[in-house]
């Protein structure tokens, strides 16, 4: 199932995120795409947010991996926050271990996802932002292909952002 | 015997790195993986990221230190062994720190574990022996953009820190939306000095608030300008860009040593080799009567001889570290953050 939303600032993507995190449960991986200053860091920070993390969440872009611990009662102690604008192949991708790290309980956001999507699991779900017509405004899709987010739950904790 | 030197090992992000420095904080070797010719033995290919990289150079990396030190693998010459354990990239500081115990084990050396932001703070005192404290630290790169009060060695105090992106990412990210390849930073410092940097309005957010800086915003608006004028000038995008990143640091910097009473003011990582940074640095501390500390080049980005004198620091004020010691990711610097 894939839902489109429409956020018209960077405040409404970020608490997008948060609605987001409250669907997750251990082992899932956001795979997030979308161009430069779409979006992509604030709502993993809302994201962040919605799971009890309390550190600083920035852009991983050059640390390419980021660690945060998680204070939830979903039971996700562990917010891993990747991103891959700077990885030149899968193999790369695979160094990072993110699918161990989510096999062992974490939950992980993915920047520049769609430049590797297959290699994290089956668990994923697929977050686009694209530019919309105004300058502030996004249109984001988001696509549940995972089997332990239901597409009910994602229509009742999502459907009210779509326009 | 002592020999008042130590080997120091740094692998904590891209850079394989090793460094034997003294008790003085004299650099007697400090080698960095993407100095050393290994086209011979690598074929020339050296992926940039993958911590494989950093296990297939650490070897070659640490003997080079060694030698040029006057040591060796069986007879190193030094006192303790020095190593990066936080923060960084997991699968990397394992190469480091499992080289590092085991060097200690064979050679029945002390360990000494040692974070990477303590390193960068250390690096001035390399080059600026008789650094006057109170300082304020401007850490800039690629990963961090951070505004520290170093009261002395081990005595800091975060005072604020960008809320989004670093200011070397916004570097690299407009620079490459402007074809300008990747890293970009430079060749866009290289672009801006021949524009106008007043060429294109630009945001300095936060300018007014706090310590705290944001550098999102102001890579969205030049993308913005680009997308919506085709007809502007490389040049004067990269000048105006290049003046509104800075006049952000430069102000915020220049708060911090005013809330602090600093002494001095400290540029380091990567971005610190920016010359419009570096100018308006000096020309500010100037202004107000401190000192600046510009570190070189090699001193600024990551490097060995750092941790060594960071790890010099732990060995005499704190002792060794434990050889159980894990690697730790998300090691924060121990210091307050500013209330």
């Amino acid at each position: 199932m894939t839902l489109t939303l429409t956020t018209t600032s960077v405040e409404q993507t970020r608490t997008l995120g948060t609605a987001l995190a409250s669907l997750l449960v251990p082992g899932v991986v956001v795979v997030a795409a979308g161009g430069l200053g779409a979006g992509k860091t604030a709502m993993a920070q809302g994201l962040a947010s919605g799971l009890g993390v309390t550190d600083r969440v920035t852009s991983p872009t050059f640390t390419l991996l980021a660690s945060h611990d998680a204070h939830n009662e979903r039971g996700i102690r562990t917010m891993l926050h990747a991103d891959l604008y700077r990885a030149h192949s899968g193999e790369e991708v695979d160094d990072l271990a993110i699918g161990e790290m989510v096999e062992s309980g974490a939950v992980c956001f993915v920047e520049w996802g769609d430049r590797a999507p297959d290699v994290f699991g089956s668990e994923r779900v697929f977050v686009t932002i694209t530019q919309g017509q105004d300058q502030d405004e996004r249109t984001i899709s988001i696509a549940n292909h995972s089997t332990v987010i239901t597409d009910q739950d994602l229509h009742r904790v999502l459907g009210a952002w779509v326009r | 015997m002592t020999t008042g030197r130590i080997l120091a090992i740094e692998s904590s992000c891209d850079e394989t790195a090793a460094a034997v420095v003294t008790r003085d904080l004299r650099v007697l070797s400090s080698v960095v993986s993407s100095q050393i010719a290994l086209h011979e033995s690598f074929g020339g290919v050296v992926p940039e990221i993958a911590g494989r990289a950093h296990l297939e150079v650490m070897e070659p990396v640490i003997e080079a230190a060694l030698r040029e030190a006057g040591g060796s693998i069986t007879e190193p010459g030094v006192d303790a062994v020095a190593v990066t354990a936080g923060p960084g990239l997991i699968g990397s500081l394992l190469v480091g720190l499992s080289s590092a115990k085991a060097l200690c084990l064979a050679w029945g050396l002390p360990l000494l574990a040692v974070n990477h932001m303590e390193g960068h703070l250390f690096a001035a005192q390399l080059e600026v022996p008789d650094l006057a404290f109170p300082a304020v630290t401007l850490l800039v790169s690629g990963g961090h953009t951070e505004f520290i009060e170093v009261r002395g060695p081990g005595q800091y105090r975060l005072l604020g820190a960008t809320i989004d992106d670093a200011a070397g990412e916004a570097y690299d990210k407009v620079a490459r939306y402007l074809g300008l390849g990747y890293p970009g930073g430079p060749a866009l410092d290289r672009l801006a000095q021949l524009g106008n940097p007043k060429a294109i309005s630009l945001p300095r957010a936060m300018k007014n608030e706090g310590l705290d800086v944001s550098f999102s915003g102001l890579k969205s608006a030049v993308i913005r300008a680009v997308d919506g004028d085709p007809s502007l000038a490389i040049e004067d995008i990269a000048a105006s860009f290049q003046a509104a990143a800075v006049d952000v640091l430069v102000i915020k910097a220049m708060r911090a040593v005013d809330l602090v009473g600093a002494r001095t003011l400290v540029l380091g990582g990567g971005v610190a080799a920016n010359s419009e940074l570096r100018r308006r640095c000096a020309e500010e501390a100037h202004a107000a009567g401190i000192a600046c500390a510009l570190p070189s080049m090699a001193m600024c980005t990551d490097n060995a001889a750092m941790i060594g004198a960071a790890g010099w620091h732990q060995f005499l004020s704190v002792g060794p570290s434990s050889l159980r010691m894990a690697a730790n990711p998300s090691w924060q610097l121990d210091m307050e953050r500013d209330a």
